[in-house]
C-alpha cells in the first residue's frame, strides 16, 4: 500500500467523440478528506464510475484502497461506502426496507450507527423512497453509506439538495465517525466553502483534465494572485505560476510558491506590484476554471490565459 | 464551548482557533489545567476537519500555551514558559507593525492609537 | 436478500394471474367431464388451452419485462451494481424468481383445479391438462426469457416489453399465414401436447436467453 485511499495513473475515458476523463493521474492519501471540484460536465462522475467498475476505463489504471479497479472490483465495493450524484433507490421501498435489503451485503454494518443517524438526519422510517423529498431521499441514501463503516466513503454531491441543518448534521457525523477514525473521504461538491471547511486536500478538475491537486493548507498558506502592471512580463505557465491572464497593461498571475520572490523578480523587470493577496478556494477555482471570452467582456476581459 | 471559527474570513482556520484559545487564556477564562476538548471533539464541533484543530494544538502547545499529557487530554498550560523576552518581542512585532499601519492609513493620532492598545489591555485584566 | 427485493417487486403480478386462470378454470372445468356434449368439451379444452396460453404468455412479458428490466428503467441499476455482489448473481436471481413464478403459474392453477375437482366431482378429468402443462411452460417461458434478453438489451423494461409484444405478434402472423389458418394451429399445438419428451428439449432453450442477458450485463456501462 502507498497511503493512498484512491490513485490512478494516466485513467482516460472516451465517449464517442468526447472525451470525458483525460491522462487523470489523482492520489487521495489515506484518512484524508479530498475534495473533487469541478463544473458540472468536467468528469467528476465518470471517474468515480470508473472506480468503483460501474464503467471501464479507457486507458490507464487505478487502485482504491489498494486493490485495483478492474481485479479486485468486489473487494473495494465492500470497503467502500458510494452515494451517488442521482440518489435513486428503490422506489417502493420504505427506509426501514432499504436498510434491512443493504445491511445484508455489509459485514460491517452497524444498525446501532443507522438507528442514530437515522435520527440525527430527521429521516421518516416508514415512507416510501418514491414518496420522500429530495432532501429526504438524500439523506436516506447518506444514512445507507455511513451505517456501513466502511473503509472509504466516495460521496457525489452528498450535500446538494440539503437544507442547512441537515449539511451540518453530516458534516458533523462525517468529522466525528468517519474522519476522525482516519477513514478517508472522497468527494465531490459545489459548495466550495464546505469544502474548504472540512477537506484536507483539493482536485480540481476541467474537461476531464486534473489542473490542480494540492493540500489545502498549502493552497492557503502559499498560493497567491500577484497583480502587476508593465510591458512584457512573462507570459508563460510554468511553476510557479499555475496560471496567469493579462488585459490591457494589468497581468495577472496565481503562483502556488515562493510569492516574494516572483514579485521581487517582477519589480526587477520593471514592472509596479499591485497587490499580492492570498485566495479562497473559490477564487482559485474560478481563476483556474473559467475561461473568458478575448475581447468581449465590456471593458475589463482577459486577452489571454494560460494554464499549466 | 467558547471557540467559533469564521471560514469566509481570509484568516486561516487553525490560526483563529490558536488567538481564540489564546485570548481566553490571557482573559482567565481557561485558568491553567483546563481540559480542552480533544481534537476529534472540538474538530467535529466546528464541523471542520481535525488536522486543522490538530495544527492549531500543535502550535499551541510549540509555544508552550497549552500541554498533552502521554495518557491523552490537552490541558492549559500551567505557566508560559519563558520564552526569550526577544523571542516574545520577535512575535509580536508584526501584529503591532500591522496596528500602526492601519491607524496611520485611518489617520488617527499616536497617543489616540496607543490609548486604543492600553484600552484593550485593560480589558484583559488581571493576568499580568 | 435480493430475492425478497425480486419477490417484492414481482409479487402482486404473480398473484392476479394465478386468481386470472383458477377463475378461468373453475368457469370452464365443469364442462370437460365425458358426460358432457362433445363439442362443448372439446370447445372447453380449447379455451383453456388458448387463455392458458394467453395469461402465461402476458404473464411471461410482465415478469420477464420487471426484473432488471425496471431497474434500468427507474436507473436504480447504479445502487445496486454498487453492492459487493457478482453482476451474474444479481441477473440469475432475477431470472430465477421468474422463472420460478411461471412454473408455479404454469402449474399450480392445473393441481389445484384437479384436487377442487375430485372433491366436487368425485371425479377427475383435469389429468388431461395437465399434459398441455409442457406447451404452457415452454411457451411462456420462451417468451419470458425472449422478454428478459430483449428488456437487457435495450437497457429497458418497457422497450423489452414492447419488443417482446411485437415479436410475439409477428410470430403469431407468421404462424397463421404458414399453418393455413386457425385449425392447423390447433392441431399443431394438440401435436406438441402429445410430444411430452420435447420437454427436455426446453431446457437448453430456457438457459441461453439468461446466459446472453448475462454477458451482456457483465460487459454494460452503466
Amino acid at each position: 500500500m502507498n497511503g493512498l485511499a484512491i490513485s490512478s495513473d494516466g485513467l482516460t475515458k472516451d465517449y464517442r467523440k468526447v472525451r470525458a476523463v483525460d491522462d487523470l493521474s489523482l492520489g487521495v492519501p489515506e484518512g484524508s478528506v479530498y475534495g473533487f471540484l469541478g463544473r458540472n460536465g468536467a468528469g467528476k462522475t465518470t471517474t468515480i464510475k470508473m472506480l468503483l467498475g460501474l464503467t471501464r476505463p479507457g486507458t490507464g489504471s487505478a487502485q482504491v484502497l489498494g486493490l485495483d479497479i478492474l481485479k479486485g472490483h468486489l473487494a473495494i465495493l465492500e470497503r467502500t461506502a458510494y452515494v451517488s450524484e442521482t440518489k435513486i433507490l428503490f422506489e417502493s421501498m420504505t427506509t426501514e426496507e432499504l436498510v434491512r435489503f443493504n445491511r445484508g451485503f455489509f459485514s460491517r454494518w452497524s444498525d446501532e450507527a443507522a438507528s442514530k443517524y437515522a435520527a440525527l438526519l430527521e429521516i421518516p422510517p416508514r415512507q416510501r423512497f418514491g414518496k420522500l423529498s429530495r432532501g429526504n431521499r438524500t439523506k436516506v441514501c447518506l444514512l445507507l453509506a455511513l451505517a456501513q463503516k466502511a473503509d472509504l466513503l466516495i460521496l457525489d454531491e452528498p450535500t446538494a439538495g440539503l437544507d442547512p441543518v441537515a449539511v451540518d448534521e453530516v458534516l458533523r457525523i462525517l468529522i466525528e465517525d468517519h474522519v476522525s477514525r482516519g477513514h478517508a473521504v472522497f468527494f465531490s461538491s459545489h459548495h466550495l466553502a464546505e469544502v474548504e471547511r472540512v477537506a484536507d486536500w483539493v482536485g480540481i478538475l476541467d474537461h476531464g483534465r486534473l489542473l490542480l491537486e494540492a493540500r489545502l493548507e498549502d493552497v492557503r498558506s502559499q498560493f497567491r494572485r500577484i497583480t502587476a502592471s508593465g510591458n512584457g512580463l512573462p507570459s508563460k505557465a510554468s511553476p510557479p505560476v499555475l496560471a496567469w491572464s493579462q488585459s490591457e497593461q494589468f497581468w495577472k498571475y496565481i503562483v502556488t510558491r515562493d510569492s516574494e520572490q516572483f514579485a521581487t523578480a517582477l519589480r526587477e523587470q520593471g514592472a509596479a506590484v499591485v497587490e499580492v493577496s492570498p485566495l479562497n478556494l473559490q477564487e482559485i477555482f474560478l481563476e483556474l476554471v473559467r475561461k473568458e471570452a478575448p475581447c468581449t467582456s465590456g471593458s475589463v476581459g482577459a486577452t489571454h490565459a494560460g494554464v499549466v | 464551548m467558547l471557540i467559533h471559527i469564521n471560514p469566509s474570513t481570509g484568516v486561516p482556520i487553525y490560526c483563529q482557533i490558536e488567538s481564540q484559545v489564546k485570548q481566553a487564556v490571557a482573559a482567565g477564562a481557561f485558568r491553567e489545567g483546563y481540559a480542552l476538548p480533544s481534537v476529534r471533539k472540538l474538530a467535529a464541533e466546528l464541523r471542520i476537519n481535525p488536522n486543522t484543530v490538530a495544527r492549531a494544538y500543535q502550535e499551541l502547545e510549540r509555544s508552550g500555551v497549552i500541554r498533552t499529557v502521554p495518557g491523552g487530554g490537552t490541558f492549559v498550560a500551567d505557566n508560559v514558559p519563558g520564552l526569550l523576552k526577544s523571542e516574545k518581542i520577535r512575535r509580536l512585532r508584526p501584529l503591532v507593525r500591522q496596528v500602526a499601519v492601519e491607524g496611520t492609513q485611518l489617520r488617527l493620532t499616536s497617543p489616540e492609537i496607543l490609548g486604543l492598545v492600553a484600552e484593550e489591555l485593560e480589558k484583559l485584566g488581571g493576568r499580568r | 436478500m435480493y430475492v425478497w427485493k425480486c419477490w417484492r417487486d414481482t409479487r402482486w403480478r404473480c398473484l392476479i394471474y394465478s386468481a386470472l386462470l383458477m377463475i378461468f378454470l373453475a368457469a370452464t372445468l365443469p364442462a370437460l367431464p365425458p358426460d358432457r356434449p362433445s363439442a362443448a368439451a372439446a370447445f372447453a379444452f380449447v379455451a383453456i388451452v388458448f387463455f392458458g396460453l394467453l395469461i402465461g404468455i402476458v404473464a411471461a412479458v410482465s415478469l420477464g419485462s420487471v426484473s432488471i428490466g425496471e431497474e434500468w428503467d427507474r436507473g436504480s441499476l447504479e445502487f445496486l451494481l454498487t453492492r459487493p455482489y457478482p453482476r451474474w448473481r444479481f441477473l440469475w436471481t432475477a431470472w430465477a424468481v421468474g422463472a420460478g413464478e411461471l412454473l408455479t403459474l404454469a402449474t399450480l392453477p392445473i393441481l389445484l383445479s384437479t384436487v377442487v375437482e375430485y372433491y366436487w366431482f368425485g371425479d377427475v378429468h383435469a389429468w388431461r391438462l395437465l399434459k398441455v402443462t409442457p406447451l404452457l411452460f415452454g411457451t411462456a417461458s420462451t417468451v419470458y426469457g425472449t422478454t428478459f434478453l430483449f428488456s437487457m438489451l435495450l437497457r429497458s423494461g418497457r422497450k423489452g416489453m414492447n419488443a417482446a409484444f411485437g415479436s410475439i405478434a409477428a410470430t403469431v402472423l407468421a404462424l397463421l399465414g404458414y399453418g393455413g389458418g386457425s385449425r392447423s394451429m390447433v392441431l399443431y399445438a394438440v401435436d406438441i401436447v402429445s410430444a411430452s419428451p420435447k420437454l427436455l428439449m426446453w431446457l437448453p432453450v430456457l438457459l441461453v436467453f439468461p446466459i446472453a442477458a448475462q454477458l451482456l450485463l457483465e460487459r454494460a456501462e452503466i
